[in-house]
């Protein structure tokens, strides 16, 4: 029971536990910034990090296998997709003239 | 590479390229394997070999139809190449940073807004502002690098860029971030270093 399966299967559970941490306070962000834009830095950022660390925790558990090549794709992949979706609905927002919350209003 | 055309070189980059990816995605690596360390049963062979020829005539025809998009060969592609992959560790260790920063945002308690009454901040570590900046930066790869990092970096992402210029839009939480970018513009500077164009 104890040595490498151990030590391998802490740090899944780590990465794990870190992802979701991420995840979760994304998701607070979310309800608690005042306006459009705002929420945007959080969900367009923690779940970047909090969906790629748990990728890799899933890496490390299956080891060197087609599954983890697969996911390694699915990581790159979202590290190029996320910026630019968050980047996509930024400019529809400030196009259409949503207007930024300023420090001090009240909230949108 | 020095003698090579344009057009065999993006051919074969393709190719190798298209190949590795077949190769990592398809389970049939897993028959090859088998088959090299004598694990494989008769009776599977041609059908291992049907599916490899199709996939070799795939790639054939991807390759002959996509390969001016795939690459295009430029001056010092391969320095260029090199100095990304040393780009990419810091822009990974930016991308903790700001995470952290957005969770120290969102958890902070000064920052609970009580939902009817109209709610104020209080002092709380949101100050939002949108920031406008011209860099030097013109190639495509390098404004699309710049506009994707500002994203990933702490408490700033990128709402509009006008190329012609040079030109950022930028929405940033809150002051600190957004000088960083107006100040320090070290991350610019990293950006044109990596693109071999002027800082």
């Amino acid at each position: 029971m104890f040595g490498l399966d151990l030590i391998v299967n802490g740090v899944v559970v780590a990465l794990f536990v870190i992802g979701l941490f991420f995840m979760f306070s994304g998701a607070i962000g979310f309800l608690r910034f005042p306006d459009f834009y705002t929420r945007l830095h959080a969900t367009g950022k923690c779940d970047t990090l909090g969906e790629i660390l748990i990728i890799v925790g899933l890496i490390i558990y299956d080891g060197l296998s087609p599954l983890s090549a697969k996911l390694l794709f699915l990581s790159f992949f979202m590290l190029l997709a996320n910026p630019a979706g968050t980047h996509a609905m930024m400019k529809a927002a400030y196009v259409t003239g949503v207007r930024p919350w300023k420090r001090g209003e009240a909230r949108q | 590479m020095t003698r090579m055309s344009e057009k065999n070189f993006s051919v074969l980059i393709t190719l190798v390229v298209l190949t590795i990816f077949w190769l990592l995605l398809s389970p049939l690596t897993v028959d090859i394997y088998k088959y090299f360390i004598g694990e494989l049963h008769h009776e599977e062979i041609p059908h291992v070999l049907f599916l490899l020829g199709s996939a070799i005539i795939c790639i054939a025809i991807v390759t002959v139809i996509s390969h001016d998009l795939m690459i295009k060969k430029e001056e010092q592609m391969w320095l260029k190449f090199k100095r990304l992959l040393a780009y990419i560790p810091w822009e990974l260790y930016q991308i903790l940073l700001a995470n952290l920063d957005v969770a120290y945002r969102a958890i902070h308690p000064k920052s609970f807004v009580s939902g009817r009454s109209g709610g104020m901040f209080g002092v709380g570590p949101i100050d939002p502002e949108v920031i406008q900046f011209e860099t030097t930066l013109r190639s495509d790869l390098s404004l699309v690098t710049m506009a994707n990092s500002i994203t990933l970096t702490p408490g700033t992402i990128t709402i509009l860029v006008d190329p012609p210029i040079g030109k950022f839009w930028v929405h940033s939480i809150a002051k600190a971030p957004g000088d960083a970018l107006l100040v320090d513009q070290s991350m610019q500077k990293k950006v044109a270093h990596v693109y071999l164009e002027e800082g």
